[in-house]
């Protein structure tokens, strides 16, 4: 489903200029369960907002699907986003003036979806994450694992088939986290693809393959067995 | 997403931030507002000074050209329409009606009681009072068959009634002009409009009687009633041909044309209304950039919303548009509450002043579709720098 060939990032240019990603290749399949793991600023969200087409390499290629997606056009890109990817943030990044449900229907808004299908497809997404009750509740309403509930809602309301989450547990407790992570695996037994940065290891066991990045470079690639996915 | 999601979308914006909005659109709503009150009396006073000049109604006026005005020491003299020109020019067939007066300053009397020097008028049809819009206050007009026969009636102006009457009815009384009798049939009302107060003491009796009074059948000014606007110029171009013919010269009849006057008038308060109306758009310019002004701010303000958006799928036309449709919402909303206190203000105007206003349609329109395009003009900077913004960056404020 994903192929890196080579990534590279540089900002900056001339003296100044730093290297994020110094060649990265990554082949993600169809349905993985993937964590990346990482020091601090060796590179894991420059990686994932490349993946998720919210930036572009300085140099190498990405496939999705086997399509050069780094050289689209923005609104190509915009409708992979809306069509294909799901974002799931540390800090939820959920709008503060509209309620859970109207948060859950921004990414169908732009998909151009009637009003009353947006509804219906948004209540069903709240409902899936155990948010029933809680659809007409401001943000500021709601605890943040429950915050974190209706990020991932929004993430999987256009079921796009890859789910991609920076720290997702980052600023919540074990128990919310957990649930999370309950969440995550369900997608997963669904087909969806999960790609999830962390730091930590007992998350990180959580996911089928780990990769490990230091100073912009891959540096380990490790598959558990099946059962071996949790523990 | 449909226009409607995204206008409800702004209006959701624009309610979340009231206070904002509100000092927003207040410059807006005082630019509107105020080139409406402006044009509205420029425009009041156009009309009511082309009214007072003009009267109203398709009448052409045939004069001496300024030659025979100056030999005859500014009057027009005494043979200079005939009753042959009147019939020659009643058969014309754009003219609709001939309207002739005549006048001349007399002394009045009743009983007792002696006016000086009144404006004395002979007239063969009420046309006179039907521009005007003047009407009896008391007594009855002259009616069709006054104008046949020769009764010894005579309307008096509202000044000529206090003079002489003093408080008394009028109506049935006898007056003298040149020691012939004349009962008064009506009291006209006083006149309105600008040159009412400059009214002076006035009584007006058919053509016929006048020349009883006077002993003669002098015209003083001769204007015709012009079937069709469209026919003006034929109608004045035929009529001093044939006055021409009739008195064996080329050069002096004249038409006076009222349309060059309508045309000055409007000429003057139009300067006027511009300069007002520029100083009154500035207002609104000054409203426009205020609308910029705040946009720029909330496009700061709100750059994680954009982020997010973007990362939901949202392309950089979609911010745009969102960031346009709001500065045109706001810039809309401004304009339609401006009209509304442009066109309560005009009305007090009206009321309280006697300054005439009047709002006309187009301008409210312009001023709709003025904000309309000002929303766009200063919401496209706003919504570019929206649209431009970097996702990642974005995402990455608090
Ligand atoms: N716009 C930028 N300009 C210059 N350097 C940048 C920019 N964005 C990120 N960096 C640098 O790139 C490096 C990697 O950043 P990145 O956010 O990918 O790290 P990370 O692995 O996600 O770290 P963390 O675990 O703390 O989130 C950092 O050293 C950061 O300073
Ligand atoms: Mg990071």
């Amino acid at each position: 489903m994903i192929q890196l060939i080579n990534l590279q990032k540089r900002y900056g240019t001339g003296e100044i200029a730093v290297d994020v990603l110094k060649g990265i290749d990554l082949e993600i399949s169809e349905g993985e369960y993937l964590s990346i793991m990482g020091p601090s600023g060796s590179g894991k969200s420059t990686l994932m907002n490349i993946i998720g087409c919210l930036d572009r390499q300085t140099e190498g290629r990405y496939l999705f699907q086997g399509q050069d997606v780094s050289e689209a056009d923005e609104e190509k890109r915009a409708r992979l986003r809306n069509q294909n990817i799901g974002f799931v943030f540390q800090h939820f990044q959920l709008l503060s003036r509209m309620n859970a449900r109207q948060n859950v229907e921004l990414p169908l808004i732009y998909a151009g979806m009637s009003p009353a299908r947006r509804q219906k497809l948004a209540k069903e997404a709240l409902e899936r994450v155990g948010l029933s009750d809680r659809m007409e509740h401001l943000p500021s309403e709601l605890s943040g694992g429950q915050q974190q509930r209706v990020a991932i809602a929004r993430a999987l309301v256009n079921r796009p088939p890859l789910l991609l989450a920076d720290e997702p547990t980052g600023a919540l407790d074990t128990a919310s986290g957990e649930v999370v992570l309950k969440l995550f695996e369900e997608l997963h037994q669904d087909g969806c693809t999960v790609v999830m940065i962390t730091h930590d290891p007992e998350v990180s066991a959580h996911a089928e393959r780990q990769v490990l990045i230091r100073d912009g470079a891959l540096v380990e690639d490790r598959r558990f067995a099946e059962e071996g996915g949790v523990g | 997403m449909s226009l409607w999601e995204s206008v409800k979308m702004a209006l959701e914006a624009i309610r979340a931030h009231k206070m904002r909005s509100i000092l927003t659109m207040l410059g807006i709503v005082i630019g509107v507002s105020s080139v409406i009150v402006t044009v509205a009396i420029g425009q009041g006073g156009q009309d009511k000074l082309t009214e007072a000049f003009a009267g109203s109604g398709n009448i052409l006026s045939i004069q001496p050209s300024a030659d025979v005005f100056m030999e005859n020491n500014g009057v027009v003299p005494p043979d200079f329409f005939t009753q042959e020109d009147i019939r020659g020019l009643e058969q014309l067939p754009q003219v609709e009606k001939v309207i002739t007066t005549s006048y001349q300053s007399a002394d009045v009397g009743f009983k007792e009681e002696k006016l000086n020097g009144a404006m004395v008028y002979g007239i063969n049809s009420n046309a006179m009072f039907e521009t005007n819009n003047r009407e009896v206050k008391k007594g009855t007009m002259f009616q069709p068959s006054d104008f046949q026969g020769g009764g010894a009636s005579a309307l008096i102006n509202n000044k000529a009634a206090e003079e002489l009457f003093e408080g008394k009815n009028p109506i049935g009384k006898i007056i003298r002009i040149n020691n012939y009798p004349l009962v008064v049939s009506g009291v006209l009302a006083p006149q309105e409009g600008l040159f009412g107060s400059f009214e002076s003491t006035t009584i007006y009796m058919t053509d016929r009687t006048w020349a009883s009074v006077f002993g003669n059948y002098d015209i003083n000014q001769l204007d015709l009633e012009v079937k069709d606007a469209s026919q003006m110029k034929e109608a004045g171009d035929r009529a001093v041909d044939l006055l021409h013919r009739n008195h064996h010269t080329e050069d002096e009849y004249m038409v006076q044309n009222m349309e060059q006057i309508t045309k000055g008038i409007s000429q003057v308060t139009g300067i006027m209304t511009t300069v007002i109306g520029s100083i009154a758009g500035i207002s609104l310019l000054v409203g426009g950039i205020g609308v910029m002004n705040i946009m720029l701010v909330s496009v700061t303000e709100r750059t994680r919303e954009i982020g997010i958006r973007m990362s939901v799928g949202a392309t950089r036309r979609n911010i745009m548009t969102q960031f346009l449709i709001e500065s045109v919402t706001l810039s809309v909303i401004g304009g339609l509450i401006g009209i509304l206190l442009g066109v309560g203000i005009s009305q007090l105007v009206n009321l309280l002043s006697p300054l005439p206003a009047t709002v006309s349609l187009p301008v409210g329109i312009g001023a709709v579709l003025f904000s309309m395009m000002f929303g766009v003009v200063f919401g496209l900077l706003p919504a570019n720098k929206a649209s431009r913004l970097d996702p990642i960056d974005c995402l990455r404020r608090e």
